[in-house]
């Protein structure tokens, strides 16, 4: 019963922090454009996150649950020691990530019982990697696709008519894709030796992100929307579409990315098409910290935790 | 707030109409008073000219309120305020022309009205065509542009009219008081071309927001 309520707070509080964190960077725009009221927002992101989350979320679970030997000690420790750190550098503002948190736990934890599949690995590593230029096309290409047909409505009317849709329409997207990819990060790693069944690790990871979505404060929303908001509105909705779509092919290959890297490579390639400068030097060493500092952080305080409970048995 | 381009859209549309053609009355009724001759009394067509604008400006604050309460997205709204706000102005201006027949009592030489209803004809075809660039930016936008062109066409030639307009007054043997109100009346009917063509510069901006 104890294992059970662990495991359960423990991936309700990662999946909460994501939802929370991710809410305002795909909704932000919308209901600062006064497309959607921010509760209207909140429902509709938390729906189509756990849709997401359990039509889609399935295939990242292998990978997480295949980084090392799961067991109870190497979850609990893995999953507390991503959402102590996340909370404390959410906090203080620091970049960071679940995604490269949880990993760099579970390889932490795993480099202590001995047992990492390197090759999964570099397979993630990789992956995170790729995330910011593959979304930086993505976006770029969308951008011009799409414009080609925006560009030939010739009424005032039926541009801000396909705007409004478009952002609607990207924004559901991009949460049914950041709960299909992202969901492995919550409940992956209690996935097998007899810890969360899939259907279990499902449902339980797409509450947990759904609550962070309906829980998301009105001021961050406010704050973070402004900031994409700078970009016309056409564009922000591009930029959250290359995000979405990023999330969603890499969900697809069953590997979880950086939602975030995912949307600043995104908001690039918006920019590279408009020949502005949307991501500053500032957001990419902030990046390349998230990659560096995340994963070893995490590793060691996961380690830390994981060896308490071996100590407290 | 909706989804689709909606009744409050349509609304704020209307009263952009609506606007336009009350600027449209304030400019034509100022025009009377210009083609009057010296000596007739224009106080009911000044008092017309007031009238109207200020029902120009109560029109533009009522559209201003609907824009708020949720038309258009929310980043457009600033762009469609400054937009009916410039258009305004040339209601405003048309009336200060009003003003400076009326209060100075100007009397406009015979030999120079005709030049004077020529300028204020450059003025009032700027106003016609701004009309027709802010009718068509919701529905063709390169109708919009070609009428924006066509301002800017029509504010060009009221500046030629309206320097050779000042130099013939600086000829004329009257006291220099005078000539200075009548530049000053110059002026005032050229700004009137002006404020369209600052109008029209707003509707590119529109136009340039809303292309990708």
């Amino acid at each position: 019963m104890l294992r059970d309520t662990l495991m359960i707070t423990t991936a309700m509080l990662l999946g909460w922090s994501l939802g929370y964190n991710n809410m305002a960077t795909i909704f932000g725009p919308l209901v600062i454009s006064d497309i959607v009221k921010y509760r209207t927002a909140t429902i509709m992101g938390a729906i189509f996150i756990f849709i997401g989350a359990f039509l889609g979320g399935n295939s990242g679970i292998s990978t997480m649950s295949s980084i090392t030997h799961v067991t109870f000690d190497v979850s609990v420790s893995s999953a507390l020691g991503t959402a102590i750190v996340v909370l404390i550098m959410t906090h203080y503002s620091l970049p960071t990530s679940i995604t490269q948190g949880i990993v760099g736990a579970l390889v932490g934890v795993g480099l202590i019982e001995g047992g990492i599949n390197w090759w999964i690995v570099d397979k993630v590593a990789v992956s995170w990697l790729i995330t910011p230029f593959g979304a930086l096309a993505i976006a770029y290409g969308s951008y011009f696709v799409v414009s080609i047909f925006y560009n030939r409505l010739k009424s005032i009317r039926l541009r801000g008519t396909m705007v409004r849709l478009m952002s609607f329409g990207f924004s559901i997207y991009a949460s049914y894709s950041l709960g299909a990819n992202n969901l492995a990060n919550i409940t992956g790693p209690f996935v097998g030796d007899g810890l969360f069944g899939r259907n279990e690790a499902l449902i339980i990871g797409g509450l947990a992100m759904a609550v962070g979505f309906l829980t998301a404060s009105k001021k961050v929303i406010y704050t973070v929307g402004r900031d994409i908001t700078t970009m016309e509105p056409f564009d922000s909705a591009i930029s959250i579409f290359g995000e979405g779509t990023s999330l969603l092919i890499f969900s697809f290959l069953g590997i979880p990315i950086s939602s975030a890297q995912a949307s600043v490579g995104s908001t690039a390639g918006v920019g590279f098409v408009k020949g502005v400068k949307t991501v500053s030097l500032k957001t990419i060493f902030k990046i390349v910290t998230g990659w560096l500092m995340t994963p070893f952080i995490t590793g060691a305080i996961a380690v830390i935790i994981y060896m308490i409970m071996k100590i407290w048995g | 707030m909706s989804l689709v381009f909606g009744k409050k859209e349509n609304e704020v549309i209307k009263l952009f109409n609506d606007h336009l053609q009350m600027v449209g009355n304030v400019v034509d009724e100022t025009f009377k008073i210009i083609k009057l001759s010296c000596d007739e009394d224009c106080s009911d067509l000044v008092k017309t000219v007031r009238q109207k604008e200020s029902e120009a400006d109560s029109i533009r604050r009522n559209a201003e309120t609907t824009m708020y309460s949720g038309a258009f997205l929310a980043q457009s709204r600033g762009d469609m305020l400054g937009l009916i706000e410039a258009v305004d102005k040339v209601a405003n201006k048309a009336e200060t022309v009003a003003d400076v027949i009326y209060l100075q009592s100007l009397k406009i030489p015979d030999s120079l009205r005709d030049k004077y209803v020529k300028e204020y004809e450059c003025s009032v075809e700027a106003f016609k065509a701004l009309a027709v660039a802010v009718q068509n930016l919701f529905e063709d936008i390169d109708k919009a542009k070609n009428a924006v062109l066509e301002v800017e066409r029509w504010e060009n030639t009221g500046d030629g009219i309206e320097r050779a307009l000042i130099k013939e007054v600086f000829s004329l043997n009257i006291e220099l008081a005078r000539r200075i109100q009548l530049r000053e009346l110059a002026l005032q009917i050229g700004d009137i071309a002006d404020r369209a063509e600052d109008a029209s510069d707003r509707i590119e901006i529109v136009i340039l927001k809303m292309s990708a």
